[in-house]
């Protein structure tokens, strides 16, 4: 599997500099957290290195090439991406929807032949089976977002990147999709990227973690020595030293 | 499979509409009459009625009902817009006024249609240029700047209208509304539905990806730019192949694909495929009633295509 690496990469909207000059790799076996507050660009890196969207300065990388010059169609074998938000009104049922995933590993003209049996696997992965048969635009929030993440799972690329995958799921969901994507990182060497806000779990679940900071400066490393009381507080310009982080038993 | 049930039963619909556009008329035909004649050995007169005066009308017609109704379920994925029509980027607009400029100036039947085909060509470059953005199409840009050229070509034809003699004026308003009985050859319509309905189903998977969004589908790996504009130029060809044939038969490119989807049919490939079975039945006996209702009178199917297609689109709307 092939290194997902930023070089010297700047981003920038009109008028702000999201990111400055982060060189990086990201290898496969490896689960990084995304950390940073509201607006620092997060979701801008993560499209970055979807190849979504152009870099200012610095390229984003698979391999020797640059995102840029993969035909879509390989790159989605290769890249997955979680949207944070889907503007689309699906008609079709679930499944459908799951194996819409697959559209990448067919040729243009028709379906994956496959898909069906990837879809149940990505579908029962997500615990959303029991929907399967249902309308998607009948689904509530969190189930959802388990169908989008069930969709990812079907494109099965090599490197995930989640942006925001908790969002609207319970807790024992919660703890599904990050047990899900760990296993994945560690037992089958995808890299897996999360935009997470909370710390907590990106502290448990990741190994590394890269925080935005929002004059566009950033530092990474192991998310044990980086998620600190210490750096969040300076992440996110806040005081934490009158919460207590544990639940009784 | 419950699928192709349906898919039969649709294509049985418009072969039977088809069958029955050829059969009745001023001159009520049997099934044995029409197949002879249709085949070439029944009497001489039977031919000639069937081949040469209803054949290529009520294959126009049905041509013209299929490209309609595939070039607007091609428009609302590309626009994503429930509203959109095969009308709603001018190219209408523009047919009109090349075409009302050549029966004011007293051209012939062919001169009107290459009016209409420059009309709907020079609409088609403009709005495409206009609603193109560096990524793709822009569904926002597009659909403005093809309500702003249908209010502008709507203006001209207005200013036509007024200033044209009374003599002219009844064809105009017939040109306006949409008007099969005009119709010389169906080969035209159906080549166009040939090429843009074996292409559309060709895309029909890729669409559902697209419908899902320009940034999805491009993370789940299609090339939406490239498809966005085969899209636009499948719609345009069909329209302008109608629009040159047979005016701007209205709302069966916004009525059938609407209908099909309230049937409960999602997936594109079918979506486009039962739009063309059924838009083409559809104004297959728009137009029977056009011509029938009033004989020897001939209505507009463009009238006609109004006052069926939306009192039934209300009760499927309402029904839902």
């Amino acid at each position: 599997m092939t290194v997902l690496a930023v070089e010297n990469l700047t981003l920038a909207h009109p008028g702000k500099t999201l990111l400055r000059d982060l060189s990086l790799a990201f290898r496969p076996g490896e689960c990084w957290a995304i950390l940073g507050a509201n607006g620092c660009g997060k979701t801008t890196l993560l499209h970055a290195l979807a190849g979504l969207r152009a870099t200012q300065r610095g390229a984003v990388k698979l391999g020797e090439k640059s995102v840029a010059d993969f035909p879509r169609r390989e790159l989605a074998q290769r890249i997955g991406l979680l949207l944070q938000e889907e503007p689309s009104a699906f008609h079709g049922t679930v499944r459908e929807y799951v194996e819409l995933g697959l559209f990448s590993q067919g040729t243009w003209l028709s379906g994956n032949t496959g898909a069906a049996s990837r879809a149940d696997v990505a579908m029962s992965r997500m615990q959303i089976t029991s929907q399967a048969d249902h309308p998607w635009n009948q689904l509530s929030g969190g189930e959802r977002q388990r169908a989008r993440l069930a969709q990812l799972l079907a494109q099965a690329p090599d490197i995930f990147l989640l942006d925001e995958p908790l969002l609207h799921l319970d807790l024992r969901h919660q703890l599904t999709v990050l047990q899900t994507f760990r296993t994945l990182a560690r037992d089958d060497g995808k890299c897996v990227i999360i935009v997470l806000h909370d710390s907590l779990w990106a502290s448990q679940f990741c190994d590394h973690a890269l925080m935005l900071y929002d004059d566009g400066n950033s530092r990474f490393g192991s998310a044990q020595t980086l998620i600190t009381k210490t750096n969040l507080a300076k992440l996110y310009s806040c005081t934490m030293e009158n919460f207590e982080f544990s639940f009784p038993a | 499979m419950q699928r192709a049930v349906v898919a039969i039963a649709f294509l049985l619909i418009a072969i039977a509409s088809l069958w029955f556009g050829l059969s009745v008329g001023s001159v009520k035909l049997s099934n044995s009459e029409v197949w002879h004649a249709l085949i070439g050995d029944g009497s001489g007169v039977h031919r000639q009625i069937v081949q040469e005066l209803r054949a290529p009308r009520v294959f126009a017609a049905f041509a013209c009902g299929g490209l309609l109704a595939i070039a607007g379920a091609l428009l609302q994925v590309l626009l994503r817009n429930p509203l959109a029509d095969p009308y709603i980027l001018g190219i209408s607009g523009g047919a009109a006024v090349g075409a009302l400029s050549a029966l004011a100036l007293g051209m012939t039947a062919l001169t009107i249609n290459i009016g209409a085909l420059l009309g709907a060509v020079t609409a088609i470059a403009l709005v495409f240029s206009l609603g193109w953005r560096g990524r793709g199409v822009g569904p926002e840009r597009m659909l403005l700047a093809g309500v702003m050229l249908s209010a502008g070509f709507a203006a001209i034809i207005s200013l036509f209208l007024v200033l044209a003699p009374a003599a002219q004026l009844h064809g105009m308003l017939f040109w306006l509304m949409g008007d099969l009985s005009r119709v010389v050859s169906a080969d035209v319509v159906l080549i166009a539905l040939a090429i843009v309905g074996t292409l559309a189903l060709l895309l029909g998977h890729s669409l559902d990806v697209l419908a899902l969004g320009e940034i999805k589908a491009m993370t789940l790996g299609l090339s939406a730019k490239p498809l966005q504009v085969a899209i636009f130029f499948l719609a345009a060809l069909a329209t302008t192949a109608v629009v040159v044939t047979a005016g701007p038969i209205g709302f069966v490119g916004l009525l059938v694909p609407h209908a099909i989807r309230l049937l409960g049919v999602t997936r594109h490939r079918e979506l486009l495929v039962f739009s063309m079975f059924v838009g083409g039945a559809f104004l297959v006996w728009a137009d029977l009633l056009a011509r029938s209702v009033a004989a020897p009178l001939q209505l507009p199917v463009g009238a006609i295509t109004a006052v069926l297609g939306v009192p039934m689109l209300l009760v499927l709307l309402v029904r839902r």
